[in-house]
């Protein structure tokens, strides 16, 4: 139990934070606040932070002060601090670096007051939109699930597509390009099933499967000039722990890496990144498009030596114009001298950083409570866990914003099993500050929530192409023939 | 046989005879039909749950049938809930009927829409606000009769075609069409301006389609919406709405035909008729045993009354592989499974536990029978499959992912749905009575349920089932010694192995 200690005593009725209510203890600590919103870094236009204290608490009102160096807001409730968008804009806009906030909560007919906490306010602004699946994490069957996009300056969520109007099918990776909400893809598995890749409203569906490459494809990565993407190609099964809290493992039987060529409609690869003696996976191109990153493991026996497959972090030069790729592969991280694996790199938009997630094996690190994130400086090729980002449990997919100073990270901290998004600021020397929850307008939001927060991707904009569209194009359309092209 | 106006007495007695008929029809054919269904779905008291709900096309009639649905608690609540709805469908269409054709020649065929939706409602898959969908219809049409003003009838026709849409869904289709049918009989000429209706309907459907609330034309349109939209509904689903049209066609004639005192007597015996027929020929092909068997059992294994699942099927012919199933997770819990099985014509090792077929049905029962087992993940994996399957807001799966949870020690997740649980009207004292085994390991452990299931996880983790369920069983068995049930099963499986072992 905290020790807290009583500055006043109760005798003592004064006024404080300048409200108008008469508090009669005054403590040192902070408040229990959900989310945890304490000396989290938040962006300018990021929507207003809700939040309460728990129900534990018992606190039958919230008065909640919120102050910047030249703006005062004050804000009450019965089971939640809501400011309002004006009120908050304002607070964000005022701020020189920070605002503190001071809570007071009345129990049992008596008001508390906690000592004042900061937000801190980074004038980096943060990508408006924030795209993800929302999905229950379960095992080998599902029902609804849908990509939604929500606005991050405020409360506004859309449906991108969700699979009531694609025949309840599966649907996942989507990604965009350069963040541009009306150039992206995603793929749609089982009925309908296809890569569609949106493009100005234009909507085309790729048939992707090859004799070559037997399975479709997977994990993208788009090229700087949107004339490519790398995929995966997956044979991916899962299984389901008897003992073990990960609860499911899901693992690669075979997987190799390929660059698809959006013009061309080929798909075309290297020796080095197709190897039947290894697995290759998570392709993610550098933001000059020089260079392509992707994880490797020696191929094993599966399932049976799950637990060896290991992924080292590599990368191999691309050149665009030849559509032609290094001879050397270079190892980042080696995953066999680390007794450690990697998953889903990816290179900050400004080349200095490389994000990754790290874990005891294998490559579906969502599964896997030990997994933690990662950062790699690319010139001095140092690696160091990412410590503020980290939990006792999974965090996994992560994504950074298009100026770089801000990453969302999946997380399974809160509950250990449905994955929630948490954003963080990373400052010029790579270092990450406390992150904080994606903001909702209802505190519940999330304990009520029965679905994932998956693959989170920062948008700059709304995506404006409808998921009708998208349905009538994967119900009416035969699709393209993807052919695999030998170099 | 002269037909007079029915006076409210008359109609009082009319509705309380269909009522009983129906109450008893539903009690001979599948007394824990309803019961069953509550295991499937409750009411969240939460006020974002309910907006949400009532966002989408037919999000009224969605959440009203939350509502009742969560009273099927007791097996009788689900029957008169029901039984009472339909006869107020049957007592809105007699008087829509001889309101319309100016008699009340077909007061018996009003009984064929109510006998196909309570056929309908021995459907597992059919979704009870379609009933409640067609109930609002009804009241939609009684009111559009009682406005003699051509205009106004047809601005209030348009006003409730969009109220219906909006708070049931893809009936406003059938509104619509009855609503031609009775103003083509009425007036020919006028009638054409209610062809304008189909043309709302069909923007309405639209835009819903657009803004993603629905995938498909027939979810928009037609009577599939009142089914499990990832199934193909079958022609089934039609049948009410296809009776009712069929009545009304019939309603239009009668308009016409001269209302002679001689004849009504045959005309209410050939109605007598065809309801008969109907109700005889429908009732074995809509209604199945088997099913309504199996709905039973599956209520009485969610109250652990094994001594009542052991004497119901002394008295049914075990060749079904669920009864089978059923029977013997009580014998086992009875723990005399072993000494039981050459009493009854089991198969094999599917006799103890059916193959998964990835239906929530299925998940549902494989979970019960993997708790009783010990097999703690398998039982875990398929509550949550069959919860998700089934909208995640299963009472009975809710539960158990509780228990599966704090047996884990996973409390912040068992936290997760104990607070779903708290927000409903029957289960909030069991969530809060769990509540103490939140982060008490001892108490825990002390717990005749969750302390032996959580003696059951064994340290040495593998794939669940990978080695064969045998395995497992065997791992359990050796680190709780003292679970019969596990040791029941695990002596079965051996009895039958070398006979077509199921996937688990």
């Amino acid at each position: 139990m905290k020790k807290t200690t009583i500055l006043t005593s109760i005798c003592a009725l004064f006024t404080a934070c300048s409200s108008n209510i008469q508090v009669e203890q005054t403590l040192s600590t902070h408040p229990a606040i959900t989310p945890d919103y304490i000396g989290v870094t938040v962006p300018v236009n990021i929507a207003p932070l809700h939040f309460g204290v728990p129900d534990s608490c018992k606190v039958t009102q919230l008065n909640a002060i919120f102050r910047s160096s030249n703006k005062q807001v004050t804000v009450r409730g019965s089971h939640q601090i809501a400011p309002s968008a004006s009120e908050w804009k304002e607070l964000m806009q005022e701020a020189d670096d920070s605002i503190q906030v001071c809570i007071q909560v009345e129990k049992e007919g008596k008001w508390k007051e906690y000592a004042p906490f900061p937000i801190y306010v980074k004038k980096d602004k943060i990508d408006s939109h924030l795209a993800y699946r929302l999905i229950e994490p379960g095992y080998e069957i599902w029902n609804e699930m849908g990509i939604y996009q929500r606005c991050l300056e405020n409360f506004d969520e859309s449906a991108i597509l969700t699979n009531k109007m694609t025949g309840y099918g599966c649907m996942n990776c989507h990604s965009f390009h350069q963040y541009n909400p009306d150039k992206m893809m995603l793929h749609l598995r089982v009925d309908y099933g296809g890569t569609y890749l949106i493009d100005q409203g234009n909507i085309e569906k790729l048939n992707t499967k090859t004799p070559q490459t037997q399975y479709a494809l997977v994990y993208p990565s788009w090229h700087t000039s949107g004339d490519y993407i790398a995929f995966s190609v997956n044979n991916t099964k899962q299984m389901f722990h008897t003992t073990d809290p990960n609860r499911i493992e899901v693992m690669d039987f075979a997987s190799n890496v390929v660059v698809y060529d959006v013009k061309r409609h080929e798909i075309f690869t290297a020796p080095q990144l197709f190897s039947p003696t290894s697995f290759e996976t998570f392709p993610n191109f550098s933001p000059d498009g020089k260079t392509l990153y992707f994880c490797s493991a020696d191929s094993v026996a599966m399932p049976n030596d799950y637990k060896q497959v290991k992924y080292s972090l590599c990368s191999i030069a691309y050149d665009a114009e030849s559509r032609t790729f290094g001879t050397q592969v270079d190892t980042l991280f080696h995953a066999q001298k680390e007794n450690k694996s990697v998953s889903f790199p990816r290179v900050s938009p400004d080349g200095k950083y490389l994000m990754f997630t790290l874990s005891s094996y294998g490559n579906f690190s969502i599964w896997h409570k030990e997994a933690d994130l990662y950062l790699a400086d690319i010139q001095s090729r140092e690696i160091r866990p990412m410590q503020t980002l980290n939990s006792a449990d999974v965090e996994s997919y992560h994504s950074w914003s298009s100026n770089g100073r801000w990453v969302v990270f999946s997380s399974r901290r809160e509950n250990g099993l449905y994955t929630q998004p948490f954003i963080a600021y990373i400052d010029e020397n790579g270092q990450a500050h406390k992150p904080f929850l994606l903001p909702q307008k209802d505190i519940q939001y999330y304990d009520k929530l029965m679905k994932s927060f998956n693959v989170p991707e920062f948008v700059s904009g709304k995506v404006q192409t409808d998921g009708y569209s998208i349905s009538r194009t994967a119900k009416t359309s035969a699709g393209i023939d993807v052919t695999f092209h030998k170099n | 046989m002269k037909i007079s106006i029915p006076k409210p007495l008359d109609l009082f007695v009319a509705w309380m005879f269909t009522f009983i008929a129906i109450s008893s029809f539903f009690y001979i054919m599948g007394t824990y039909n309803f019961c069953y269904l509550e295991q499937w779905h409750t009411f969240v008291y939460d006020s974002s749950y309910i907006t949400h709900t009532l966002k989408q096309p037919g999000g009224f009639a969605q959440l009203m049938a939350g509502f009742l649905i969560q009273f099927f608690h007791a097996p009788i609540a689900g029957i008169l809930i029901t039984a009472f709805l339909l006869s107020a469908i049957f007592l809105l269409m007699a008087r829509i009927l001889k309101r319309w054709t100016g008699d009340n020649r077909l007061w018996p065929s009003a009984l064929l829409p109510v006998i196909a939706l309570a056929f309908m409602h021995f459907n597992t898959n059919y979704l009870y606000e379609g009933t409640l969908a067609f109930l609002l219809m009804l009241v939609g049409l009684t009111f559009h009769l009682r406005i003699r003003n051509t205009i106004s009838r047809f601005i209030y026709s348009l006003c409730y075609t969009v109220f219906l849409f909006a708070t049931a869904g893809s009936i406003a289709t059938l509104y619509v069409i009855l609503l031609i049918i009775m103003e083509v009989f009425i007036s020919p000429k006028k009638s054409v301006v209610y062809l304008f209706l189909i043309l709302v309907v069909y923007l309405l459907a639209q835009y819903a389609l657009w803004e993603g609330w629905f995938g498909e034309w027939k979810h928009t349109l037609l009577a599939d919406a009142y089914f499990t939209r990832r199934l193909p509904a079958g022609s089934a689903i039609h049948l009410p709405w296809g009776i009712s049209i069929g009545l009304f066609l019939v309603g239009g004639l009668f308009r016409y035909l001269p209302n002679k005192p001689n004849l009504n007597r045959i005309w209410l015996i050939t109605q007598g008729i065809v309801v008969g027929i109907f109700l005889y020929q429908g009732a074995p092909q809509y209604i199945s045993k088997d099913n309504e068997t199996f709905k039973e059992l599956t209520c009485l294994i969610d109250n652990g009354q094994w001594d009542a699942i052991i004497d119901r099927c002394k008295d049914i012919p075990m060749t079904n592989l669920l009864h089978q199933n059923c029977l013997n997770l009580a014998f086992a819990e009875k723990d005399c499974l072993l000494q039981e099985l050459k009493h009854y014509p089991n198969i094999g090792i599917q006799s103890l536990f059916i193959s998964g077929n990835k239906t929530p049905y299925i998940s549902a029962l494989l979970n019960d029978i993997y708790f009783s087992m010990g097999h703690i993940s398998f039982s875990q994996r398929y509550a949550f499959e069959a919860n998700e399957s089934m909208g995640g807001f299963s009472p009975k799966l809710l539960k158990r992912l509780v228990q599966t949870s704090l047996v884990y020690g996973h409390y912040e997740l068992a936290m997760k749905y104990i607070q779903i649980l708290e927000k409903t009207l029957f289960y909030q004292e069991w969530a809060k009575a769990q509540r103490a085994f939140l982060h008490n390991d001892s108490l825990l452990e002390a717990d005749p349920i969750l302390g032996a299931k959580r003696k059951c996880i064994f340290p040495d983790n593998r794939f669940a089932g990978n080695m064969g369920l045998d395995k497992d069983l065997e791992e359990i068995l050796k680190q709780n010694p003292s679970h019969h049930a596990t040791e029941q099963y695990l002596k079965a499986i051996q009895k039958f192995i070398g006979t077509n072992i199921p996937r688990p």
